[in-house]
């Protein structure tokens, strides 16, 4: 598995754990399913969570709302956030 | 500035006759904490103070940390894990402990403690929601 999928389905695994999606596997998933407004249909709620998770387990701080936006999209654009900010190899080793 | 545990009332999004708490106290910037008199006016089941009356204070509590800048209101918007091992009867006085933990725009996520007789009884955590604008 590549980095990118590793960090793709290790983000999937954190969302299922930290908002409590306990009927879904990281397969249930798509790379690029939207996360709001349709597709797993989170709220203002889960985004705060998913700020939460991004900063704790990856030391990625998201200041506001604006900048959530096009990050939040979906796993694929979170995944492109991490590794942007801390480079697929740094979460390889940490 | 400094504020007495009846002025840090008014900072509270909920007054008499909907305020919880009897007292409050902010004890820095992500923490407050207040006291909930269980009395026969709550509504009792059986005897029993219902326990909904606790975590509407802890998020009543969270409003003042939320919300005393903005003086805005808000809603409480969610409650998780939230557990409860004591029963309460008219007369009890909880101690109720809200710190923040996190918040992102408009939403606020807190962890709330009740104690009775100094031992913890109650615990959750809950999110408080500012509306566009600043109010209801």
């Amino acid at each position: 598995m590549s980095d990118q999928a590793s960090l793709r389905r290790r983000l999937k695994e954190l969302l299922i754990e930290r908002l409590k999606f306990e009927d879904l596997t990281p397969d249930d998933i798509g790379d690029d399913e939207p996360l709001f407004q349709g597709g797993l249909g989170l709220d203002s709620i889960d985004a705060l969570e998913i700020v939460v998770m991004l900063e704790s387990e990856f030391g990625v701080k998201v200041k506001n709302e604006a900048a959530a936006r096009g990050a939040f999209r979906s796993i694929a654009s979170l995944a492109e956030l991490v590794e942007e900010r801390t480079g697929v190899e740094q979460i390889k080793t940490s | 500035m400094t504020y007495s545990p009846s002025s840090w009332l008014d900072f509270l999004p909920h007054q008499i006759p909907f305020r919880a708490a009897s007292a409050a106290r902010r004890v820095d910037e992500k923490t407050m904490e207040g006291l909930y008199i269980c009395s026969a006016d709550d509504g009792l089941f059986e005897g029993v103070v219902p326990i909904s009356m606790i975590f509407e204070a802890m998020a009543q509590l969270g409003g003042g940390v939320a919300f005393a800048e903005s003086k805005s209101q808000g809603w409480l918007s969610a409650i998780d894990d939230a557990s409860v091992d004591a029963v309460l009867e008219a007369g009890d006085i909880v101690h109720l402990r809200v710190e923040l933990e996190a918040s992102f725009g408009r939403i606020f996520r807190f962890r709330g403690f009740g104690f009775r007789q100094e031992l913890e009884f109650a615990r959750a955590k809950f999110y408080l929601a500012e509306p566009l604008g600043g109010s209801l």
